[in-house]
């Protein structure tokens, strides 16, 4: 008897451990599936200067990714739409500040970079040219 | 058809009728800029949501906030990240991770604004400053709710209107709505309020 409860036991353990690896998502960092959203805490470094805040992305269907870079204090810095049929990335707002064309070009060319190492699992890049770099780590919050 | 018209005309009349005979702004911006000159100090946790238009999102930060006037502030954020900004006179004060930046506000237009707003906001001084803002004003249960539209060009850049919620009962501004200008919005949910209680210096140094 003792040794059939033991089984039991042993039997329930595996089947909780088993039940505990599947409720763990795989550790995406890029939006793969439609609908689904992440989150990132982002850091931009310039040579004198540097932006740092959160970064949403969405997948709202196949082939577009919605992206919104907000600060600490939620002021909106930038919405952005790629598309990765065309892999090209559309700046959708911008705040003042930094809507300057040189700017605009910059960041379109950069965040198509960005979503592409982060598709590979980056967690950086560099514009060499530019020296800006830019890292993103995965928000684990629960919100 | 035109009767219904009709009561929706009246119905939207003396509402408005309501609303002028119970508020004078005038007296109502005067009795929250009186309690804000009494706030000494001011300290509360809070919840910022943030809603992002074109995702359909929401995004949730808490933390806390210590601010002494007339130019003391410190605003820390515990969740989802960690993140301190600190007022001390002209400068600012930043620590995220390990990287700490100091910076002077009077350099960096920016970060002047968002500390004035912030500090003027919780303790409702900006209200007196009409060169900054227009405000109007509504009264909903026990709180006054002020609509400040920003007349700078650096504010007009961040915010369509900002809406301070102040709480006739507690006298201090418990909710603030910042509507940007892309459709998003953040509100600030004050909790916990602890008025002209002391507050330790060492808060507003950065370690």
């Amino acid at each position: 008897m003792h040794r059939y409860l033991k089984l039991i036991n042993i039997l329930l353990a595996v089947l909780a451990m088993g039940l505990k690896l599947n409720a763990i998502p795989p550790d995406t960092t890029y939006p793969d599936s439609v609908d689904s959203r992440l989150r990132y805490e982002m850091v931009i470094e310039m040579p004198k200067a540097y932006l740092s805040g959160m970064l949403i992305m969405h997948r709202p269907a196949e082939g577009i990714v919605n992206g919104s870079i907000i600060n600490e204090f939620g002021l909106s810095l930038m919405d952005f739409r790629y598309d990765e049929v065309k892999d090209k990335v559309k700046i959708i707002n911008i705040t003042d500040k930094l809507n300057k064309w040189y700017i605009r070009r910059t960041l379109r060319s950069d965040l198509k970079k960005v979503l592409n190492a982060m598709k590979a699992g980056a967690q950086q890049y560099t514009n060499t040219k530019r020296k800006i770099n830019y890292t993103f780590r995965l928000s684990h919050e629960a919100n | 058809m035109t009767r219904r018209l009709l009561l929706i005309l009246i119905i939207t009349l003396v509402g408005n009728l309501t609303i002028s005979a119970t508020i004078n702004q005038t007296q109502v911006l005067k009795e929250i800029s009186v309690a804000a000159a009494s706030t000494k100090t001011m300290q509360c946790d809070f919840v910022q949501t943030k809603s992002l238009k074109m995702l359909g999102d929401k995004m949730i930060s808490k933390g806390q906030m210590w601010c002494q006037n007339p130019s003391l502030l410190r605003w820390q954020y515990n969740t989802p990240y960690n993140y301190i900004f600190i007022l001390n006179g002209n400068t600012v004060k930043i620590a995220k991770g390990k990287r700490r930046d100091t910076i002077d506000i009077n350099k960096n237009k920016m970060f002047k604004e968002i500390a004035r707003i912030m500090m003027n906001s919780v303790l409702g001084n900006v209200l007196t400053d009409k060169k900054d803002f227009s405000a109007s004003v509504i009264a909903r249960h026990r709180y006054y709710i002020v609509t400040l539209v920003p007349q700078k060009k650096e504010m007009k850049q961040m915010f369509k209107s900002i809406l301070l919620h102040f709480d006739t009962v507690l006298k201090v501004v418990t909710k603030v709505e910042m509507i940007e200008k892309n459709g998003d919005n953040t509100v600030i949910q004050l909790n916990n309020i602890k008025v002209n209680k002391p507050i330790n210096a060492s808060v507003f140094k950065v370690d």
